[in-house]
C-alpha cells in the first residue's frame, strides 16, 4: 500500500466514510503494521476535537436560517410596525392635545412645535444621508 | 458550511483593499522587513437602526447570542481594517505587522473600533539580501 493510499484510507475511516471495504484493507495493513494504529489514533481523536468544533458552529447556522426564514422577518416587520405607529399616535395624541389646549401657554405650544420641527427636520436629514450611503456601504453584508 | 460562514464575514466585500497581507506578530517567518512605512490606522462608528435596538434590548430577556450587536462589531471591525489596509496601501506598502484592535465608548448602542499597525515591506528572506 503506498503512503497516499494509506493516508486516504485513515482519514476515510476516522472521518466515517469508508466503504466496508476500504474498512477492510485498511484493518489488514494495521496488521501486518501494527505501529501504524497509533496514527489511525491520533486521526480518530483530532476528528473528535474538529467535531465538537462544527457543533459549536452549528448554533451560527441554526440562527442564520432562523433569521432567512420568511416568517422570522415578517415577525420583526410586523412588531416594529406595530410599536412605531403605536408610538406614533400615543405621541400625536399628547402632541395635539397640547397643541389644541387653548389654556396651555402660548410659549409652551410655540416651544413644542419648534423642538418636534427641528428633530422632524434632522431626523430627515439623516435618513437621507443614509439612503445616499447605503448602496454603497459593502458593510453590510458582514454577518459576524 | 461554517467555512462559509467565516468567509462570509471577512471576505466578500465590495470593493475592499486587496493585495495586503495583516499580521499580529511582529515579524513575519520567512521573510524580512526591508521597509518601514510608518503607523497606519483605521477607525470608525457604527450602529444599527432603532428597530434593531430595540430587538437587542428584548433579547437580553431570554439570554443568547444579540446577534444585532455581534453584526454591528463585525461591520465595525471589517471597516477599521479595511481604512488601515487603505492607508497602508497609499503608502506603498505590501503588509501591516504587529496589528492591534482597541474599542471605547462615545455613545451607547454604538461600536467604535480602531484598528492599528505598522505599514511594512516584507520581502522573502532570499531577496531581502539583494
Amino acid at each position: 500500500m503506498t503512503d497516499e493510499r494509506l493516508a486516504t484510507l485513515m482519514v476515510r475511516v476516522a472521518d466515517g466514510l469508508a466503504t466496508p471495504a476500504e474498512r477492510r484493507e485498511l484493518d489488514s495493513h494495521l496488521r501486518q503494521h501494527p505501529n501504524l494504529s497509533q496514527e489511525l489514533e491520533a486521526h480518530m481523536q483530532i476528528k473528535a476535537v474538529t467535531d465538537q468544533w462544527v457543533s459549536r458552529l452549528d448554533v451560527d447556522l441554526a440562527g442564520d436560517k432562523h433569521q432567512a426564514k420568511a416568517s422570522t422577518q415578517l415577525e420583526a416587520r410586523l412588531g416594529l410596525s406595530l410599536l412605531f405607529v403605536g408610538v406614533g399616535i400615543l405621541g400625536g395624541f399628547g402632541l395635539a392635545e397640547l397643541m389644541l389646549d387653548a389654556e396651555a401657554p402660548l410659549w409652551a405650544r410655540l416651544g413644542t412645535g419648534a423642538t418636534l420641527g427641528g428633530l422632524l427636520v434632522l431626523l430627515l436629514s439623516v435618513i437621507r444621508a443614509r439612503l445616499a450611503t447605503i448602496k454603497h456601504d459593502a458593510y453590510t453584508e458582514v454577518i459576524r | 458550511m461554517s467555512s462559509s460562514l467565516s468567509v462570509r464575514a471577512s471576505a466578500d466585500l465590495r470593493g475592499r483593499p486587496a493585495g495586503l497581507l495583516v499580521f499580529t506578530t511582529d515579524a513575519v517567518p520567512g521573510h524580512r522587513i526591508v521597509s518601514v512605512k510608518g503607523l497606519v490606522r483605521g477607525n470608525t462608528i457604527r450602529a444599527r437602526h432603532i428597530g434593531n435596538d430595540i430587538l437587542a434590548a428584548l433579547r437580553t430577556i431570554v439570554g443568547g447570542e444579540i446577534s444585532e450587536y455581534t453584526k454591528m462589531l463585525a461591520e465595525s471591525r471589517e471597516q477599521a481594517l479595511d481604512r488601515m489596509r487603505a492607508e497602508a496601501l497609499s503608502r506603498g506598502a505590501n503588509a501591516i505587522v504587529g496589528v492591534r484592535f482597541t474599542t471605547s465608548t462615545v455613545m451607547a448602542n454604538a461600536a467604535e473600533i480602531l484598528a492599528y499597525g505598522t505599514a511594512v515591506v516584507l520581502a522573502p528572506e532570499e531577496d531581502a539580501s539583494r
